[in-house]
């Protein structure tokens, strides 16, 4: 195979120009993961009557669907749904006002939601019942304990499995391509038809994605060190 | 002065607790013994609320509260009056020795930082950990731990401090000298209730034995009379399951 150098970065130059995209989808999509995760997470976690049942299916639900599906049945329902609902809302917007980036984030969102919760969860029962029972048996109240020692332990398991998240998702957005959205992966293949060029233009999407991958890691990993001191060696 | 009356709890249709009455005068030590699973340590939970029991009540000091009846408000202020000493200690993994002490003195008795501080450091002290300040609990051995446990219990000057089997997680070397300092604080005049399996040490410390079996107190008076003339066929046969001297096959 002959590959040009000058066209991998032709595509790695149209690959960097859609990183605001790519992190933009990504970045929101982890917020409202966290959001909402969090309450779906304490909602199972202390068996909230009734909602807990409904927390539970949900994520069931969208812990087993494909994303690429979701995204796609996202995309059909707003456009043969959206006018209708806009009108019912006495909104003047229209399917076409509206950017595909936003459906690509409330696609992303759910299975986001889901599988944050899971590991909130896990992190929220990795921590000791008896660090509660300590919290309150020396005066402390349910929050203050949760605020004070619960939180911040959990949080050292949450971290890790929370890069791993950002980094899957990060990747997941590139399956916007599906509904017409132009990210880092779509970016990087716009030439690539006009000059065969798909393995070069892959390569520079790949190289992205690892810069971007690397960052996020490096984050992760210095917040995981800010806040794991007490576990380290003798001080 | 603690008072626990006709305390009853189950778990389904297991009865753990059948219509127990404990009265602990200021000062006194309480040691209770009993097999595995006759519900020493739900009598202590239920007194500090981590478990709520069915029925009794429970009076600190003045105040009297139905044990289950009791409101958020009435439990965090009786929390306050109590401290408890874990088995496997249970200390703050996110915070030092220090941090531990001063916890529920800054946050739960909303004490000026400065004296908090000024407290752990004399609790501390006074549990031989006058130099492990800044040790996180990982940092720490299976006895330090625990010591910090005791410290951050007696710097709540509480009316009560309740043990449950504070030294069955330690490794036997440490055994001894956990005891002995409880022992030392003991003599300071702090009320305390403490589950053991350590007869000797009960003999010394207690004021007061007594004897659970199967969810009731089956004997109780003082270290000579529960332990060297029991009254009760099922104490003499728990002291002697207990006491048998361990042979050794070499
Ligand atoms: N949360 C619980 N759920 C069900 N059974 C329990 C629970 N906690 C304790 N028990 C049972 O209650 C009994 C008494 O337990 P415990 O008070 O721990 O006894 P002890 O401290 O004297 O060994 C045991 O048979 C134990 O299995
Ligand atoms: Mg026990």
């Amino acid at each position: 195979m002959n590959i040009k150098p000058e066209l991998i970065w032709e595509a790695f130059k149209s690959a960097v120009s859609y990183i605001p995209i790519t992190l933009l989808i990504t970045l929101v999509v982890v917020v409202i993961g966290l959001l909402f995760g969090i309450i779906v997470a304490a909602i199972r976690t202390y068996r909230v009557p009734v909602l807990s049942h409904a927390a539970d299916g949900f994520v069931i639900i969208f812990k087993a669907m494909p994303i690429n599906l979701i995204l796609v049945v996202s995309s059909l329902l707003f456009v043969t749904h959206f006018n209708s609902i806009a009108s019912f809302l006495h909104l003047t917007v229209t399917v076409r006002d509206v950017s595909r980036i936003y459906v690509g984030i409330f696609a992303l969102s759910f299975p986001a939601i889901a599988q944050m919760s899971e590991f909130i969860r896990g992190s929220l029962l990795s921590v000791d019942r008896g660090q509660y029972e300590a919290g309150y048996t020396v005066g402390l109240t349910f929050l203050q304990t949760f605020r004070r020692i619960i939180l911040p332990q959990m949080m050292l398991v949450f971290v890790p499995s929370l890069t791993g998240i950002v980094i899957a998702l990060m990747k997941a957005t590139s399956l916007v391509i599906l509904i017409g959205v132009v990210d880092v992966m779509n970016g990087a293949l716009k030439y690539a038809n006009l000059y065969f060029s798909y393995f070069e233009a892959y390569l520079a999407a790949a190289l992205v994605y690892w810069g971007l991958s690397l960052v996020i890691e490096f984050l992760g990993k210095s917040v995981e060190k800010s806040i794991g001191r007490y576990r380290g060696d003798p001080a | 002065m603690i008072e626990i009356k006709n305390i009853h709890k189950s778990y389904g249709k297991n009865k753990i607790l059948n219509g127990v009455d404990v009265h602990v005068d200021e000062g006194e030590v309480v040691v209770i013994l009993g097999a595995s699973g006759s519900g020493k340590t739900t009598l202590l939970r239920s007194i500090s609320f981590l478990e709520s029991a069915d029925q009794g009540t429970l009076t600190i000091g003045e105040r009297t509260v139905e044990l289950n009846k009791a409101k958020k408000r009435d439990i965090v202020a009786f929390r306050k009056k109590t401290a408890f000493v874990f088995q496997n200690h249970n200390l703050f993994n996110n915070r030092t020795a220090l941090e531990n002490v001063t916890e529920g003195l800054i946050v739960g008795r909303k004490m000026p930082k400065a004296e908090a501080v000024e407290i752990a450091k004399n609790a501390l002290a006074k549990v031989g950990l006058a130099d492990r300040h800044d040790y996180y609990p990982s940092q720490l051995s299976g006895g330090q731990q625990q010591r910090v446990g005791i410290a951050r219990a007696v710097a709540l000057s509480p009316e009560v401090i309740l043990f449950d089997e504070p030294t069955s997680a330690l490794d036997p070397e440490l055994i001894g000298e956990t005891l002995s300092l409880i022992k030392k604080i003991a003599q300071e005049g702090i009320t305390m209730m403490i589950v053991t399996h350590e007869i000797s040490f009960a003999y010394d410390v207690a004021s007061k034995v007594i004897f659970m079996d199967g969810g009731v107190i089956v004997e109780e008076g003082t270290p000579d009379e529960v332990l060297v003339r029991p009254k009760e066929e099922r104490t003499r046969q728990f002291l002697k399951r207990i006491l048998k001297p361990v042979e050794f096959n070499i």
